[in-house]
């Protein structure tokens, strides 16, 4: 169901996407910037060289037009969430699903709801909230791709986000005591869990849902399970004990790994990850404007208490 | 419509979703087969003051029970959502002799009941149990979230979400809390506050379109029969094509299957089934 020939006389307009930063085993740690990285990659697999779509890896918000990831700009509008950047990258000419029924078209919108709805939030649990998954994981994917007061900040703005969207998504109570959070957590990968296997039940003996041809709801369901498959949790690794057991899915993740990313490692990755290779510390800018700054700030303060004028002296 | 229950049971309970599992508390309840308990009762707020989105999980409630042929009593309680554990209107409690189960959230008696082999769903296959479950999820991630949005954020439609929140209440209660539950609803859902309508309007039409095509021309959305898409889908549409919400209402009146399937076909198969429009007094005031 791929559409990969697009016309070199169409014209498309100048995109650019915003994405949440990757490091050298995924493109990105975030699943819904995977999921529109992996789309791209596949529909413009056969095209020479794309220069119409500028990508943006960053882990600020603020660099983001919107303040979320992904964000594509296009003739000066603003698109957010997967489903309407697929639309307006269809618009485009960048259809994978161009020989999908209307049928195919309305189960992916479905699925793409669900995969949301149970996926996303377990995948913000065991991330940004599950105290040893967030310490040994999680804080390691940042701290390569920005400088010590942003990175902190960051993630703690992500661990408060993902805490609200836990507590708000839950069924039931939205009280304050601290055994909540680790209660929500549990129904949310109970609910992650069932999805795998409802997934799997889906996916049978096929090589993509639907047969041998590619379609976007491939690509939904592999931002997530990749993001699974591909780091082993120090702490509760709940969903990606259940992948492992499911070979057909498995199969399929590795396979989508291949089209769209071949030069990217395949490995489960235990601890910190190291710094993106796109972003290293010391070529950041902001990193030498933090130096001069406390730089300053230690001689001013010598000054002050009259320390540099007795060495003058 | 039952009027004795017990509020102060309900509200202190310890069998609440968010604290013991409910699988824990059936087995402390009930040994041996699950049967479904006498007087199960569904708290709801009165007409007048319940929200969009209230009202069409309360109908979905009503619609899955009758469906499933699971016996209940209605009660119309002004309080019902402090009664809730959760805070949420509608909720259902089964009593299982002194400790009742409340289940505050449709989603999650549904997927009690199926697990009890009490639902509708057993008939389905392992592909329509997946697919199932993704319609439902686009149900609750877009059509219930437009109502939401609209009766809590939209400006248009916001004043009118307060007044009716505030109805029945005493000074100076009428004043203070539809306010505090705006703010309390804006904090805990900023995502959906940060959003434009357009976009959620358009969502909305997407999942309608993406329902429809499901539906097509049949009189439910599988061959077994009605299941818990069926009860949802139909609250719902019945809900959307009763309120005051104009934009909704023009964009699902657009897809003629949807209507027809709520209006007819389950409309037949839920004969003896009550939209509450105006209930009595008497259920209100022995719950307050």
């Amino acid at each position: 169901m791929a559409s990969f020939g697009v016309g070199s006389e169409e014209i498309r307009s100048k995109m650019t996407l915003y994405v949440f930063t990757g490091n050298e085993y995924s493109a990105s740690v975030d699943p819904e910037s995977l999921q529109i990285l992996t789309y791209l990659r596949l529909t413009l697999q056969k095209e020479e060289e794309n220069e119409e779509i500028e990508i943006k890896y960053t882990c600020k918000h603020w660099e983001s037009p919107t303040g979320v990831f992904p964000t594509l700009v296009s003739d000066g509008l603003y698109y957010t969430g997967v489903d309407s950047i697929i639309k307006e990258l269809k618009k485009q000419g960048l259809d994978l699903d161009a020989d999908c029924s209307d049928e195919e078209l309305a189960e992916i919108s479905a699925y793409s709801a669900f995969l949301s709805d149970r996926l996303k939030k377990a995948l913000l649990y065991l991330h940004w909230v599950e105290a040893k998954n967030y310490t040994e994981v999680t804080r390691g994917w940042l701290s390569g791709a920005t400088v010590f007061p942003f990175t902190l900040y960051i993630l703690s703005r992500q661990h408060r986000l993902a805490k609200q969207v836990i507590m708000t998504s839950s069924s039931g109570n939205t009280s304050n005591n601290t055994s909540t959070i680790e209660q929500c957590g549990i129904e949310l990968l109970s609910q992650a869990e069932e999805a795998i296997s409802l997934l799997a039940g889906r996916l049978g003996d096929q090589k993509y849902f639907y047969g041998s041809s590619l379609s976007s709801f491939d690509v939904l369901v592999f931002g997530y399970l990749d993001l699974i498959a591909q780091y082993e949790l120090p702490g509760n690794n709940q969903l990606g004990t259940r992948l492992k057991s499911l070979v057909q899915l498995t199969n399929f993740c590795s396979d989508i790994r291949e089209k769209a990313y071949p030069e990217i490692k395949s490995r489960h990755v235990s601890t910190s990850s190291s710094m993106s290779p796109s972003s290293p510390l010391r070529k950041d800018p902001t990193f030498w404007i933090f130096v001069g700054v406390a730089g300053i700030l230690l001689i001013a303060q010598g000054m002050r208490v009259g320390l540099t004028r007795k060495l003058l002296k | 419509m039952a009027s004795s229950a017990k509020p102060s049971s309900v509200a202190n309970s310890g069998a609440s979703v968010g604290g013991k599992s409910i699988a824990a508390n059936l087995l402390d309840v009930a040994i041996g087969r699950f049967q479904w308990p006498q007087g199960a009762l569904l708290y709801f707020l009165p007409p007048e003051r319940e929200l969009l989105p209230d009202r069409a999980i309360r109908l979905s409630f009503q619609a899955y029970l009758k469906f499933s042929g699971l016996a209940y009593e209605d009660v119309c309680a002004l309080n019902a959502d402090y009664m809730s554990p959760s805070g949420q209107s509608p909720f259902l409690v089964l009593q299982f002799g002194t400790r009742p189960i409340i289940f505050s959230n449709f989603f999650q008696l549904v997927s009690f009941i199926e697990a009890q082999k009490l639902g509708l769903g057993q008939d389905l296959d392992k592909k329509e149990k997946s697919e199932h479950e993704a319609y439902i999820s686009l149900i609750k991630m877009s059509l219930l979230s437009a109502m939401e949005y609209d009766a809590w954020i939209s400006k248009a439609s916001r004043q009118e979400t307060l007044s009716s929140y505030s109805h029945g209440l005493p000074w100076p209660l009428k004043h203070l809390v539809p306010y505090s539950q705006y703010y309390k609803y804006r904090w805990n859902h900023w995502g959906l506050y940060k959003r434009d309508e357009a976009s959620v309007l358009s969502e909305f039409n997407d999942a309608c379109n993406a329902l429809s095509v499901h539906l097509g021309g049949s009189r439910s959305f599988y061959q077994s029969g009605p299941t818990a898409l069926d009860a949802l889908m139909c609250g719902c549409v019945e809900a959307i094509l009763n309120s005051s919400s104009q934009k909704l209402k023009s964009i699902l009146s657009s897809y003629d299957n949807l209507v027809d399937f709520c209006h007819s076909s389950v409309l037949s198969q839920r004969k003896g089934l009550q939209f509450i429009s105006s209930p009595s007094t008497a259920n209100l005031s022995s719950n307050q």
